[in-house]
Parts: C-alpha cells; structure tokens; sequence
C-alpha cells in the first residue's frame, strides 16, 4: 500500500490519536482524515497492533514480600533522633548535674554524704530498670535516664 | 483506538494503584517519621511499596534491580522528610523520584554494554556473549519465567534499543497510563517533547518488532 502523503496527518499525530492525546480540534481533522486514508487506517491499525504486545509487567507482591521490603527500608534508613521535649529535657538534665556538682562538692574536692546516699538511690533505681527493661529498650529516654533519675532524685 | 480515562497520580483513579492510603493518614504518618518514629516511617514504605516496586520494574525490567531502585527513592523520601511539606502526595514525590532513578539505571546500564561489546569488538575480551543475556534473571516468578521465552526477550529487547527517556516516556504513557501533563511533570520536560519521545519511542518499538508484528 502507498504511504499518506498528506501533510494533516503526521506519524506523531497517529500515536497521540492511538492513545487519545490529540486536542478536540486535531482528533476531528485527524478522524477526517482517517476516513477516506487507506493507509493511515492501515498504519494506525499496525500500531494498535505492535503496542497490545506489551503486557503490563505486573508485579505481584505478596503481603509478606511487602512487610520484608519495608522493614529492609526501615532498618537502613539512619535513626531521627525524636524532636522537641527530649532535647529540652536533655539540656535540663545536664543544667540540673551542673547544679547540684556546684552544690555538693566540698572545697577540698570531697564527695559530700548526700552524694553518696543519692548513688544508692540510683542503684535501687537501676534495679526497677532492670525489671522494666523490655519496656525501655526502645525509648529513646533510655540514653538520658541516669540524669532524668538525678533530677528526679533533686526534686 | 484512543484510550480514555488515563490515570491521574493523585486522583481517585490510579493505574495499577490502588489508593492504599488517604491524605489525612498520610500526613500523620509523615509527621511521626519526621518526628524520628521508625514504625511510622515503616508504614508509609509498607503503602506504597506495591507501586514504587512496580514502577521500577517496568522501567528497568528486572525485578532484584527494581527492588534496589524502590528502595532507593524510600531512603531519598526519609532524608527528604525534614524538608517534605506536602506540596505534593509521597505517591508523585516517589513516581518522580523512581522514574529519576531508572532513567539513571538505564543510562549506566547503556553505557556499561557499550563499554562490554567495545571491548569485546576490540579482542579485549575472551567472552563473546554479554553477560546480561545468559545470566537467568534471579528473580524467578512465574511472571519473569514467562518473561524469559522468546517473545518477552523479543519486547526486552526492543525496549532496551529506547533510549532511557523514550523508555520512560513509553511506560509511563502505555503502561502507567498517566496523561502526557503528569509525564511532563513526573520527568521535568516540556509536554511537546514527551509527545516527541512517544512518538519515537512507538516507531523505534514498530520498527524492531515489524517481523513479530506481521506474524501475529
């Protein structure tokens, strides 16, 4: 069959009416066109033709091949520290050490009594942390408890 | 003829996309991320996995390929996430980002054959095949065996002669289904130069497959 010659209906134009991109006013005169072109029927036809061989490429995930995936994401992206009142609380905890230091250190570089009797409060602290582990291991408060239970034990 | 009704990223119809997650979820789930919850970015990655790993494998054909590119654009979108303000959905920040991804891919992946069958051409190489051909795709579904037989390595193939912007633009366009305004977006090009690779992209695909396509 000869190719079209005419100008009004290009290759490209083919392809966008095949997908149904042209604007109103192209796909009228394209559909004129088409109506008395033997060989743009034939061409679109081929085109319809070659593009249905392409399958969607479907991929089928399963819910676990899903899970695995995201939780492979989760581990390799790098921990955000949590925002706001743990920064705050950081900077109270370490205002608050610096404090009672201030406080308890006597001249001579002796430990006060207090200090000492406030170490075996922790300890017994350190035994309900102990107990409450599971719990714990996931917070990141857990990096500031010893000066979360210092201010604590200072009111 | 014309297909209607192309798919929209954001809107209520998506191809191969089933909206898995609504605006609101969305952005609490963002939030928590962004506040350093892990299970909350977790969640995020769980609903959209489908269609990122999907994309990608439509883009690169290759299923382990494509896992390493969605995952990628996952670890993108969390470095991203401080800066992340909801101009758009994760779903087009991720379309974007993936699509980026592969076009990148598919340029490396050009030039590497190049580089092999150069070497090759020039006796640098005792091999005579490309790898690429007789290695067997790990992936092994029976998706990727049917895949293997002669008429899915004839499309492979012929998808492998686009360059990785007429690739892009075709599966975007024939597989996604996104209207040449989306592709336009999704690539960062003017939306007569998408129409251009398409075209190109269709007579390049026509004129490797004019023997498959006068047999069937």
């Amino acid at each position: 069959m000869e190719p079209c010659r005419d100008t009004n209906c290009s290759g490209e134009e083919l392809v966008l009416f095949h997908y149904g991109d042209l604007d109103e006013e192209s796909r009228s005169r394209v559909e004129a066109h088409l109506s008395g072109c033997p060989a743009c029927q034939a061409e679109l036809a081929e085109i319809g033709r070659m593009l249905s061989l392409f399958p969607r490429n479907e991929i089928e995930l399963s819910t676990v091949e899903i899970q695995r995936f995201a939780a492979r994401v989760s581990s390799r992206a790098p921990r955000r520290r949590r925002r706001a009142w743990p920064a705050l609380g950081g900077a109270l905890a370490a205002a608050a050490v610096l404090a009672v230091a201030l406080l308890t250190l006597q001249p001579g570089g002796e430990v006060a009594p207090q200090v000492i009797a406030h170490t075996k409060v922790s300890r017994v602290a350190d035994a309900e942390v102990v107990r409450n582990l599971d719990l714990l291991q996931n917070l990141d408060l857990l990096e500031n408890l010893e000066t979360l239970q210092a201010l604590e034990g200072h009111g | 003829m014309g297909q209607s009704g192309a798919a929209v990223i954001d809107g209520a119809k998506r191809s191969g996309y089933s909206q898995s997650m609504d605006g609101r979820t969305e952005k609490i789930l963002l939030e928590r991320a962004r506040g350093g919850d892990g299970v909350g970015f977790e969640e995020l990655v769980r609903a959209h996995t489908a269609k990122a790993i999907s994309l990608a494998y439509r883009l690169v054909g290759h299923r382990d390929e494509a896992e390493d590119i969605a995952q990628e654009a996952f670890l993108r979108l969390y470095r991203s996430l401080p800066n992340f303000r909801g101009e758009s959905t994760v779903a087009t920040w991720l379309y974007r980002t993936v699509s980026h991804l592969a076009i990148d891919h598919l340029r490396r992946e050009q030039l590497r054959r190049k580089i092999f069958f150069l070497r090759r051409n020039t006796g640098d190489d005792e091999m005579d095949v490309d790898p690429m051909e007789v290695v067997p795709d790990p992936g092994g579904s029976p998706r990727d065996l049917f895949l293997a037989k002669e008429a899915g390595r004839r499309l492979s193939r012929a998808l492998d002669k686009l360059s990785p912007r007429q690739r892009a633009v075709f599966v975007l366009r024939h597989q996604e289904e996104l209207p040449l305004k989306e592709i336009a977006k999704v690539l960062g090009l003017e939306e007569g130069t998408v129409k251009v690779h398409l075209h190109r992209a269709v007579s390049m695909l026509r004129k490797e497959l004019k023997d498959l396509n006068e047999v069937t």
